[in-house]
């Protein structure tokens, strides 16, 4: 416990007077952290694998990923409310771990100032590792919290930092684990859990000084209990996840979500319509003019290979007008809307050609891929590659009606695909052409 | 291993761990340099800096200042720990606002150009979820004042050896903000010798002749101030299972005054 003493100021753990602070509170909130960081990666792993960024470089939005796609796999197409589900819990829960972060990091402050600030070589690897875990896990909440409300003040792709900030996170976090596993495992076991949750105010003492620099060597009186520390970060986490959650949920849950960005009914002409869900592109600001989705609109079929990248090919076998798609056997599938950004619709009944059927219509009998090209002119996403997977599902289509009636120029008039489990951005709007790999 | 251990600091698997820990940093991190290595440096360093440097001595800061400026005021009502009812909502409407301050400040995105939906709705929400965190916890602040004041009139005051006492006295001490909690103690020797009420100049009678200022020839030793060097007096013992404990009553007798509310 004694020690060089450090320049006056916070240097100096008498400095640090919280009567709280110690290895079983941080433990606590650190618990809660291992078992909600685990799924917070992995659910975002499983969304970077539901854009299929194996199938085309069309489709990667990190290009340079290199071993660290090692898991990827061909995204299922069931069950439906898979990626509504995972992603949904990726947005929601970070969104509630905020006040846990923050509060594990104000328990751990003082190790911060710690004297000498460095005592040995582990030492210094140790507290560099510090600063991969402490700047990840802000840099990573920061970017995903500004994502969801497409706010980009970044200096690059949200996908880029998102990806490699979670594996430069992870890595700290990993070895903090292994690390403060035991550390955390004794800490836990000095003190009750249940017995420090039925501990009032008047009966909280500080935990004894320890070796981690953590509890106070000059105690002030305590203001708080534990157990009201912990309900307070529980609050905070629990009201955050109360007033977002709905715009996952949807229906009349949308409007619960007072602090969320899709907590709104659509307003404009489709409101209280049959298409007025949610979207994430107008046709305003994907630049479609009415003239080009038109009596003069064309599907353009076609096969190919290689999208993408540099050998490929195109060739067009067949044009189809509107009137040509709504003549061909129609089918109907009940599939919801679900965005990267966390928030869905529930299920919607889509109208339209089955893609199995158009890729037949093109000539291929068992496509290896579809090349999806939308009217957008440029911005991200205006194109995507489907897998056989996807393609060969019953359900996948190009949609000409949603709930009854004719898509919405917002909903991609005159046709859209609509395919499963598909990540909202990769159910392509105002489709121009499907080429079909064989 | 004991060379090992002497020269690095830890066991070799933590060496291990930590290569592997860089190793993975840095393959990862090279992806993100590769995309634009001077604005995600700042970011990452912002990350930590503004958490760790900035926001929380700020919170820390406002956070004391409170407890000082309300801390004087003479309390009519019975005292009880207030401060959690200012802290809870006002963290929780903080939250809220770092979280989703875009929305609330309306930043200009590209948020109303590819959803049609309005930013107008955001800051009339967090006033009012704000507005409702501070009402709950008036009300409940309220409630815990109004179940102190029936406890003390419905209760015969105490009497000790026949002697009447003051129904709040059991509240007397415990919490800084309670009435009678003592002030400051003198923490370090040299404020122990205590020159309040001496003349203030030599020369004027009754100085004393000892030098009032570390430094000056004849001023007594330095004493060590910080517990962490050696020679520091013992701590006073600060809870009653800590002896030797000052034998007054510190603590309620009757935990229903002093408990915080049943929902904390």
């Amino acid at each position: 416990m004694t020690g060089p003493v450090g320049p006056p100021g916070p240097f100096r753990r008498s400095f640090w007077r919280s009567p709280i602070r110690g290895p079983w509170l941080t433990s606590v909130l650190g618990l809660a952290l291992l078992v909600s960081i685990p799924v917070m990666f992995a659910t975002g792993l499983l969304s970077y694998a539901a854009y299929n960024p194996g199938l085309s470089p069309l489709n990667d939005e990190t290009p340079g990923k290199g071993l660290l796609g090692f898991y990827l796999f061909s995204w299922p197409t069931h069950p439906v409310w898979l990626y509504r589900v995972t992603q949904g819990t990726h947005v929601t829960l970070g969104l509630a771990l905020v006040p846990i972060l923050l509060f594990k990091l104000w328990s751990v402050l003082p190790k911060l100032f710690e004297w000498p600030p460095v005592r040995s070589l582990a030492h210094a690897l140790e507290r560099g590792s510090l600063f991969l875990l402490v700047g990840g896990a802000v840099f990573e909440f920061a970017t995903g919290i500004l994502n969801i409300q497409t706010w980009y003040p970044f200096p690059t792709s949200f996908y880029v930092l998102h990806l490699y900030g979670a594996w430069v996170f992870v890595a700290g976090f990993v070895v903090h684990v292994a690390i403060k596993l035991p550390v955390m495992t004794r800490a836990l076991r000095s003190r009750g859990f249940w017995r420090e949750l039925r501990t009032n105010l008047a009966q909280t003492r500080p935990e004894p000084p320890d070796a981690g620099y953590l509890a106070p060597v000059a105690p002030a009186i305590p203001t708080i209990s534990r157990r009201g520390v912990l309900a307070f970060a529980g609050a905070g986490s629990g009201l955050i996840a109360l007033l977002s959650v709905g715009q996952s949920l949807g229906g009349p849950l949308r409007r619960t979500a007072l602090l969320a960005p899709h907590d709104q009914p659509v307003s404009g002409p489709a409101a209280g319509t049959v298409g007025d869900f949610q979207v994430n592109n107008t046709a305003r600001n994907a630049g479609i003019a009415a003239a080009e989705t038109g009596e003069s609109w064309r599907l353009t079929l076609g096969t190919g290979s290689q999208f993408g990248a540099d050998g490929q090919t195109v060739k067009a076998t067949a044009a189809l007008s509107r009137a040509d798609l709504l003549r061909m056997d129609q089918h109907t599938a009940s599939l919801p809307i679900a965005c990267v950004e966390g928030w869905s619709t529930d299920n919607q009944t889509w109208t339209g050609v089955r893609l199995r059927d158009l890729a037949a219509r093109a000539g291929v009998t068992s496509p290896s891929a579809v090349f999806v090209q939308s009217l957008q002119h440029g911005g991200g996403f205006s194109r995507a590659v489907l897998s056989a997977e996807q393609i060969m599902d019953p359900d996948s289509l190009l949609a000409l009606r949603v709930n009854g009636a004719d898509l919405s120029l917002d909903h991609g008039y005159p046709a859209r695909v609509i395919v499963p489990d598909n990540p909202g951005v990769h159910n392509t709007k105002w489709v121009a052409s499907l080429t079909f790999g064989s | 291993m004991g060379w090992f251990k002497r020269w690095y600091g830890a066991n070799p698997l933590h060496l291990l761990a930590m290569i592997g820990c860089f190793a993975l940093a840095w393959y990862a991190g090279a992806g993100l340099l590769h995309a634009k290595a001077v604005g995600v440096v700042v970011w990452f360093a912002g990350a930590v800096v503004g958490h760790d440097l900035i926001l929380m001595p700020l919170y820390a800061l406002a956070d004391k200042s409170v407890m000082v400026v309300f801390r004087h005021r003479p309390p009519k009502l019975p005292t009880v720990p207030w401060i959690n009812y200012l802290r809870v909502p006002v963290v929780l409407s903080g939250l809220l606002l770092l979280i989703w301050f875009p929305l609330i400040f309306r930043i200009p995105s590209r948020f109303p150009r590819t959803t049609d939906l309005s930013l107008d709705p955001y800051l009339g929400h967090w006033l009012v979820v704000t507005g409702a965190l501070f009402l709950v916890s008036a009300v409940a602040l309220a409630v815990r004042f109004r179940r102190l004041r029936a406890d003390a009139s419905g209760r015969q005051a105490p009497t000790r050896d026949g002697e009447a006492t003051d129904p709040f006295q059991h509240m007397a001490r415990g919490y800084p903000e309670q009435v009678g909690y003592p002030e400051w103690q003198p923490r370090y020797p040299e404020q122990q010798q205590g020159y309040q009420g001496q003349p203030g100049y030599p020369g004027q009678p009754g100085y004393p002749q000892q030098p009032r200022y570390p430094g000056r020839p004849g001023y007594p030793e330095q004493q060590p101030r910080y517990p962490e060097q050696p020679g520091y007096p013992e701590q006073q013992p600060r809870y009653p299972e800590q002896p030797p404990y000052p034998g007054q009553p510190q603590y309620p007798r009757d935990e229903r005054n002093s408990a915080p509310p049943d929902w904390w």
